[in-house]
């Protein structure tokens, strides 16, 4: 569990258990929602209320984020790394020829990118101290910066000053999961390499936020321990981040594990109603928060949630570094399952009567 | 009640409208035309200086008829206002909503922030409306420094809580000797009235307006309840009192006759 959470697995347990529909109708109707309103939302008795739920989600984020979504793209600019995490296709394990994009290389897929309209990006690299280092990827922030108005990282977790000197360079923002928050599990999934340290990685925001970071990505991974419980531990870990970082602003995405090419299966698989409801859940007692919708989702799904709860989502994205113009057919980081242009993807927010935002920030800030 | 005058300019429309949330262009576009506001304000952070006309929200606007008032919404601190106000001010906008918001959950204003802000903008010539809470004396601290209004909330941004601060409101609006817009909060027509009846010279209003089923006939709804409201405030309402006061005067029943 979140280490800051007071209560023991068990305490968590028995009140998501004990959660009656009226406790949850009870949730539903406040204006104002705590913790326990959430586990109350995430509740196997929150199930028969999701008609409602899915009302109340779509005014918070009609009200917060108003008929709009933001997009983005993400750009992998290396699929080196040194840690053996046995859900990953970047893993050490995984015998095949890694590729880290130079800066010219870099160059070209942004341009890539900016050519499909997009504006805003996510740079995402896997852990490699020598060729992702805060200096490279410092480099990388400055030129990326005179092309895009919003640029954020998802990397391997650094030190405070790390994250300072890429705020500084141009990055507004940072997504990391952690994976699991199941301390045990965490340890048995992550057998070598620097990300064995599990604290480090859990206290990641809290030192980008620190640093300056104005927004705070956050996530585990679906399907890798019980996801109610889970989900009990990124609320503390998110309610923890608003009280210690409040200039930054902390954002849920819901990554489903999928099967990979190293055979890894998803011990416990997250089904569409059970992501659904807790996105729903978390949109109702985080309205400010952002949530992205992601990659690895169908278009029918995307689409429905980006008008419940998500405000944010990526469109036209490739998950292979050298993706959009410089190689082809590499191997990715998971299996995407929108493979939609991006005007394909701007056409179906339209049809559902939401604009499409490319540009929500502004190089000058 | 006074005409309208904000840095010398005459507003006919005491609604000003915010330009973010609406689900197209032809949506904003429809409910400007329906508002009949002459004041709106953009975010910097959506829209594209460096190549006008280019994105949805400031096509939308005919500038002809309606002043911009660019907003300096995502600025941390002083320092990230006043970069954005210095790009407005190249871009040929001298209008300045400014809004330093440091929480990022709530998008509270920072008052220390913002008054150093004011006072470099100010500096640089350029008409400045302050985003605030309703304080009462930073309220008079930006108008000491030359802002052209002070724009205090109603309720947290997005809220639609209607008018939560009214008692430090009704102390802003007595005591200010500049414009006074309630800005943030207001979610329904009646609140907007409420604020012009406490004597607020206008209010701002985007969420209500936008994250409406109908954005165009509310934005009607706002512009019919903001006239309403003033005509009420100009026609002279008779003071409220705690008796009873029949409406046909009863002396012709003089029982004593």
């Amino acid at each position: 569990m979140f280490p800051e959470l007071r209560f023991s697995e068990s305490e968590i347990r028995r009140m998501i258990d004990s959660a009656t529909p009226e406790a949850v109708l009870n949730s539903l109707a406040k204006e104002k929602r705590n913790y326990f309103d959430l586990l109350n939302l995430i509740s196997p008795a929150a199930m028969e209320c999701l008609p409602q739920m899915r009302e109340v989600s779509r005014k918070c984020r009609l009200r917060y984020y108003g008929k709009t979504v933001t997009i983005y793209a993400p750009l992998y600019i290396s699929n080196s790394c040194v840690n053996g995490c046995k859900y990953c296709d970047f893993n050490i394990r995984h015998k095949y020829e890694r590729k880290s994009l130079t800066l010219d290389e870099i160059r070209q897929e942004a341009d890539a990118i900016l050519a499909m309209g997009i504006d805003s990006l996510l740079i995402v690299a896997g852990e490699d101290p020598v060729r992702m280092s805060v200096d490279y990827l410092c480099e990388v922030g400055r030129m990326l910066k005179e092309k895009f108005s919003y640029l954020s990282l998802e990397i391997a977790p650094q030190e405070e000053e790390g994250y300072r000197r890429l705020f500084e360079a141009g990055y507004e923002g940072l997504t990391l999961f952690q994976e699991t928050y199941n301390q045990e599990l965490y340890k048995e999934l992550h057998p070598v390499g620097p990300k064995r340290v599990y604290d480090f990685r859990v206290w990641s925001q809290l030192r980008a936020g620190r640093a300056g970071m104005r927004n705070l990505g956050m996530a585990f991974l679906l399907g890798l321990d019980e996801w109610r419980m889970e989900a009990a531990s990124l609320a503390a870990h998110a309610i923890y981040l608003q009280k210690h970082c409040f200039e930054s602003k902390v954002q849920f995405a819901f990554p489903r594990i999928t099967a990979t090419e190293g055979g890894f299966q998803p011990a416990h698989p997250v089904d569409d109603a059970d992501l659904e409801l807790m996105m729903l859940a978390f949109r109702i007692v985080f309205p400010e928060c952002g949530m992205t919708i992601s990659t690895r989702e169908n278009p029918e799904f995307r689409d429905r949630m980006v008008q419940l709860c998500a405000d944010n989502m990526s469109a036209g994205s490739r998950v292979t570094p050298g993706g959009y113009a410089v190689l082809a057919d590499e191997v990715g980081q998971f299996t995407l399952n929108d493979s939609r242009s991006v005007e394909e993807v701007e056409a179906a927010i339209r049809r559902n009567g939401q604009e499409v935002v490319r540009k929500y920030w502004d190089r000058a800030l | 009640m006074k005409d309208l005058i904000i840095a010398g300019k005459k507003f006919n429309s005491r609604f000003f409208l915010g330009t973010g949330k609406f689900a197209s262009k032809q949506q904003l576009a429809a409910a400007l035309e329906a508002s009949g506001t002459e004041l709106v304000t953009t975010a910097l952070t959506r829209v594209d200086l460096a190549a006008p006309g280019t994105d949805d929200i400031l096509s939308a606007i005919d500038r002809s008829k309606v002043e911009i008032m660019l907003n300096t919404s995502g600025a941390r601190n002083a320092e990230e206002a006043v970069r954005i106000a210095k790009l407005g001010k190249a871009a040929g906008y001298n209008w300045i909503k400014l809004e330093v918001h440091p929480d990022a959950h709530y998008l509270l204003p920072d008052p220390v922030e913002t008054l150093k802000a004011a006072e470099q903008i100010v500096g640089m010539g350029l008409v400045v409306l302050p985003y605030i809470n309703a304080d009462p004396v930073l309220a008079r601290r930006l108008e000491e420094c030359g802002t052209a209004a002070v724009m205090p909330l109603g309720a947290p941004i997005g809220s639609n809580q209607g008018l939560r601060t009214q008692s430090m409101l009704e102390i802003i609006i007595e005591q200010s000797n500049i414009p006074v817009v309630v800005d943030a909060g207001i979610g329904l027509p009646s609140h907007a009235a409420a604020a012009i009846e406490l004597g607020a010279d206008a209010v701002l209003i985007n969420t209500a307006v936008a994250a409406a089923d109908d954005p165009a006939k509310m934005a009607e709804a706002f512009k019919l309840a903001i006239r309403a409201a003033e005509l009420g405030v100009l026609a002279g309402p008779p003071a409220p009192h705690s008796g009873a006061s029949a409406t046909s005067p009863q002396d012709t029943f003089d029982i004593f006759r």
